[in-house]
């Protein structure tokens, strides 16, 4: 007796003794090593675990042998059953017939186009089975509805998604999270009233919960509709006072409505101070300090969001360009008056106005002319010489050279040499007690 | 009564000693140039004239061009001697070794960070001006002093570089210093924040001034042989003179509100 008998025997044997597992096992690895083996099938058929396997077992059977009583019996007794037993709407629990496309019942969808490709088919199935694309799971109904319309809408498939979404309305029920995709999948569809009135429904029934305030607001907001959305928000702020993200979304649409006004930096200026880390506060925060001409605060603020965002993201983005676009401005700002060159000018003149003052024996009256006409040109010298290294746009260059002040690399090189000539030649004098 | 009460806080202070050990420079900063420069400059100098000058002109010649060189209040005020010139030159002599390489330290310690700030050039320039300062209030007071009015002659780049401290504290006044106090030998490393550095030097600072002052009004020579006012000059300048040598932007910076 060669292997696959000795195989074949022991395998026959257990399914006698009502060994199924072992049976299964044996009787499986002849199949393996001989698929043309009808008494390893037929027995095969009896061991198997549900009733849909026995199938392709006794098909094999009439495959090799198609006179195989048994086999022919066996198929007739599975048909006989399947017929029997059918399908049952999740709906409503009728019997399905098992091509229809809507339960005759309730009319519930029963066959479904999947959305990759196109083929139709079982609503039980969770994969489409030539794509294998994703379906979502029928016996869950909204669930199931709701990842179908979605599938449809990211694949651009919108009047299907459109007929879908009542189904996924009608069995969300009173679930909030639900009636919320709805809604959402409403706007998605552009029916803004029907998102409008499920997201009301929503504050009806869950009045302390502000995400539907936010939803229906921001739906306003997108409508052009800033009043009904200041209203909403303001709702919300009378059940949830201090809730960062309905206080920001109050300050955008003050911003919408009326530029840099007070209400919306204040309740802005509540919100980075309720939620330290919110970046899209502090963006809004230094656009509008900048737009008031508060540069420190906007650069505080920017400085911030920037801190808060990763620079890859839309949000960091916006931060970092938002900080040069205040920083350019502030240090433009700073060059324009006399102010910030005699700040500057004075460190230079200092060590010689000093010296001058310990050679004249600590008495500014005791200061000798030449070492006034010393201090004068040095003074020059250190004025020249900072316009040419720091502020080539100041008020007297601007005078002198035009609106560019001194701007070529050139004259640049030139002023400060000469600047910096005659300020060591005044300091140098000086200390020489001249 | 008070000089007895300076004496005392001057006993209790001899035996604390702050050593700044560490601080956060933060990454991508310059080499810092002038910083070293002065330091090279400074030892530079110490070298040539402690130990090749003395026997090239022989010790008495030195010792008087060394007098020379320093800072003498009164020479100043009756307008002998380098004059202005002479704050600059004493700033850049050392009495010792010691002397030389506590106050490089300090400028090492302290400098690259304002040098960081403010840029080379600039920081060079700030370092003349903290010598200035410092060297004129300590003119002045020297010049008050009873006994000996000014004919004390002082050296050191210790009151430019308490300007750099002082401009430090300005400029980075919410930072820590990671510091080993040793308070009667024992040390304790601590992280001290720049205001409690600065409390400390101002602290020991005055009373030394003071004290110095009230034992002279009381007919007593003393001296501990520290510049206290060329000290407190320079912690002045650098807290004032900090502001007219940097870039809007960094005081623009600087000035933001704390979020």
């Amino acid at each position: 007796m060669d292997f696959i008998s000795q195989l074949l025997q022991r395998g026959i044997a257990a399914a006698r003794a009502g060994q199924t597992a072992e049976a299964r096992r044996l009787l499986t690895r002849v199949t393996e090593l001989d698929e043309n083996n009808v008494p390893a099938w037929l027995w095969l058929s009896g061991v198997v675990q549900t009733m849909r396997d026995p199938r392709p077992c006794l098909e094999n059977v009439l495959t090799l042998d198609p006179t195989n009583a048994a086999a022919q019996a066996g198929l007739k007794w599975l048909n006989a059953q399947a017929a029997e037993v059918g399908e049952h709407c999740p709906g409503c629990g009728a019997v399905l017939p098992r091509s229809g496309k809507t339960c005759p019942a309730c009319g519930l969808l029963l066959v479904i186009a999947c959305p990759a490709c196109g083929e139709y088919t079982d609503v039980s199935a969770q994969t489409c089975p030539v794509c294998n694309e994703p379906l979502g799971d029928f016996r869950t109904g909204a669930a199931y509805y709701l990842a179908l319309a979605q599938a449809y809408l990211d694949h651009s498939r919108i009047f299907v998604a459109a007929e879908i979404t009542p189904f996924v309305e009608a069995a969300a029920g009173d679930n909030a999270d639900y009636l919320a995709a709805v809604a959402a999948l409403y706007e998605a569809l552009r029916n803004s009233t029907r998102a409008a009135a499920i997201y009301e429904q929503l504050i009806a029934k869950h009045p302390m919960d502000a995400t539907a305030y936010l939803r229906l607001g921001a739906l306003y907001q997108h409508e052009g509709l800033l009043d009904e959305a200041r209203t909403i928000y303001q709702q919300a702020l009378e059940k949830a006072a201090e809730h960062p993200d309905v206080l920001f979304a109050l300050a955008q649409v003050y911003l919408a409505q009326d530029g840099a006004s007070q209400m919306a930096s204040r309740y802005l200026q509540r919100v980075a101070k309720l939620a330290p880390e919110h970046a899209p506060a502090h963006l809004a925060l230094a656009r509008l300090y900048h737009a008031q001409g508060k540069t420190p605060l906007a650069t505080a603020h920017g400085e911030r969001a920037v801190a808060l965002t990763q620079p890859e993201t839309q949000l960091g983005q916006a931060a970092r360009q938002e900080i040069k676009r205040i920083q350019p401005t502030q240090s433009y700002s700073l060059q324009q008056g006399w102010g910030e060159v005699t700040r500057r000018i004075i460190g230079f003149f200092l060590p010689l106005g000093l010296s001058a003052w310990t050679n004249a024996q600590l008495s500014a009256l005791k200061i000798s002319f030449p070492a006034w006409w010393a201090l004068l040109f040095g003074a020059v010298g250190a004025y020249l010489w900072t316009s040419a290294a720091e502020l080539p746009q100041n008020p007297g260059m601007v005078a002198l050279c035009g609106k560019e002040g001194l701007t070529q690399q050139g004259s640049k090189w030139a002023v400060g040499l000469v600047g910096a000539g005659l300020w060591l030649a005044a300091f140098a004098f000086i200390l020489a007690k001249g | 009564m008070g000089a007895l009460l300076l004496l005392m806080l001057n006993f209790l202070l001899s035996f604390v000693f702050l050593l700044p050990l560490r601080d956060e420079r933060g990454p991508g900063k310059r080499f810092p140039l002038m910083t070293w420069t002065l330091i090279a400059i400074n030892i530079g100098i110490h070298i040539v004239f402690h130990l090749l000058l003395p026997p090239l002109v022989g010790e008495e010649m030195w010792k008087q061009f060394k007098w020379y060189l320093m800072e003498v209040p009164a020479a100043i005020r009756e307008g002998v001697g380098l004059g202005a010139l002479s704050m600059i030159t004493s700033a850049f002599l050392h009495a010792n070794w010691s002397h030389l390489l506590g106050n490089m330290f300090y400028l090492f310690f302290f400098g690259r960070k304002v040098e960081d700030l403010i840029g080379s050039w600039k920081f060079a320039s700030f370092y003349l001006v903290c010598i200035f300062v410092s060297s004129l209030v300590s003119v002045m007071s020297e010049l008050a002093l009873p006994l000996t009015q000014g004919w004390i002659p002082s050296l050191g780049a210790s009151g430019a570089i308490m300007g750099l401290l002082g401009a430090y504290m300005f400029l980075y006044s919410d930072q820590r210093i990671r510091t080993l106090v040793i308070v009667f030998l024992l040390p304790i490393p601590i992280k001290l924040p720049v205001w409690a550095f600065m409390l400390y030097m101002l602290v020991s600072d005055m009373s030394g001034a003071l004290l110095e002052q009230e034992l002279q009004a009381l007919g007593l020579l003393y001296s501990q042989g520290v510049g206290f006012m060329a000290h407190l000059g320079g912690l002045f300048a650098g807290i004032v003179c900090a502001y007219l040598f940097l870039p809007g932007e960094v005081l623009s910076y600087r000035y933001r509100p704390r979020l």
